[in-house]
């Protein structure tokens, strides 16, 4: 069922999207953070790969996916908060 | 309860078979030399052209016509500025160039090369990367020069291809964020610690002769400029002096020329 939580978390993943593209790496970062704050969001994952794939230099593992790594980080490590605290 | 630790199972299932998936895609664009990428980055560079398209459009409809009307004015003023800012600096490189044979020979084999678009925004990247609209059906090579600023005096070194695709290449700047650079300022070698947005700072002897305005080289870069000193600071019993290296002009150019190493 479609509530204001659903259109409140696709409105973050868009706007994660597309700051990738268009707004400093700051933007996204937080966007990152919110989603990972309040859902098990595995959009967020996909946020992280879209900017590593945009800019990430090199080839094959020469430079650190921070932002694929970040995802990783953030929607695993707010997950006992998420447990705790919140029920979706 | 039981439905709600159910749910809660199923939702970290979801989430760990999500960043199996997430993995084994970034493993698998590795593997294919990067495919997957190439196709994200044409997506972006697609968003970007459309982007700055539709923002245009917005402002030359007249909405915003008074603040639009300032903004105007005050981008050819600094656009000014930037012009005679580059002038200055490179006739100051033009100077130290011609003083110098090795030099000389570099400019008789002076540069040839492309223009290119640049395709994306400059300040969204965190690794001080931008893509451009040329790729290696346009010749371009990973390691190939990205040169911006005055083409007539030489310009500067604004970066390095780091890879291409068909028709897009991945650019990282010379001053990308904690890349470390070795540089030369009025033959005093120094290392330059990128700091993004075409900044960079570096420590100097304490006696070096350093001031603002004078011209940056690069050994890594053949030899030519990557930028101009911004600021010079020295604390009271320090026994180096702080260096700002900044590019002598604004990062918003819209085209770059790349050189062969």
């Amino acid at each position: 069922m479609w509530n204001t939580s659903i259109t409140v978390r696709c409105a973050l993943a868009l706007t994660g999207f597309i700051a990738a593209v268009f707004a400093v790496p700051w933007v996204v970062l937080i966007v990152m953070g919110l989603l990972a704050l309040r859902w098990r969001a595995w959009e967020l994952l996909a946020i992280g790969l879209w900017m590593d794939f945009l800019w990430l230099p090199g080839t094959f593992f020469s430079s650190i996916p921070l932002f694929t790594l970040a995802a990783i980080a953030l929607v695993w490590g707010f997950e006992p908060l998420r447990r705790e605290f919140l029920t979706a | 309860m039981m439905r709600n630790s159910y749910q809660q199972n199923k939702g970290r299932r979801r989430l760990l078979l999500a960043t199996v998936f997430v993995i084994v895609v970034f493993v698998a664009d590795a593997l294919s030399g990067g495919s997957a990428r190439a196709f994200a980055r044409a997506g972006a560079a697609n968003m970007w052209a459309a982007g700055t398209s539709a923002g245009e459009r917005v402002f030359d409809s007249g909405f915003f016509s008074t603040r639009r009307a300032l903004e105007k004015e005050n981008k050819t003023l600094r656009e000014e500025l930037t012009q005679l800012q580059t002038r200055v600096a490179a006739f100051d490189i033009l100077k130290i160039e011609n003083e110098s044979l090795r030099l000389l020979a570099h400019f008789a084999e002076r540069e040839r090369g492309i223009t290119a678009l640049i395709v994306s925004s400059l300040r969204s990247s965190p690794y001080g990367t931008f893509l451009i609209g040329a790729g290696s059906e346009d010749g371009i090579r990973a390691g190939n020069l990205v040169m911006a600023g005055d083409p007539q005096f030489g310009g500067f070194v604004i970066g390095r291809v780091e890879s291409t695709d068909a028709r897009i290449s991945l650019v990282k700047a010379v001053f990308a964020p904690n890349e470390a650079f070795d540089a030369v300022i009025n033959d005093i070698s120094v290392m330059l610690l990128g700091r993004g947005g075409g900044q960079a700072r570096a420590e100097a002897p304490r006696d070096a002769e350093i001031k603002t305005g004078d011209s940056v080289f690069s050994p890594s870069v053949g030899g030519r400029a990557i930028g101009v000193v911004g600021g010079v600071e020295v604390d009271k019993g320090d026994a180096s002096q702080r260096v700002y290296v900044i590019l002598p002009f604004s990062l918003t150019y819209r085209f770059v020329y790349i050189v062969g190493e």
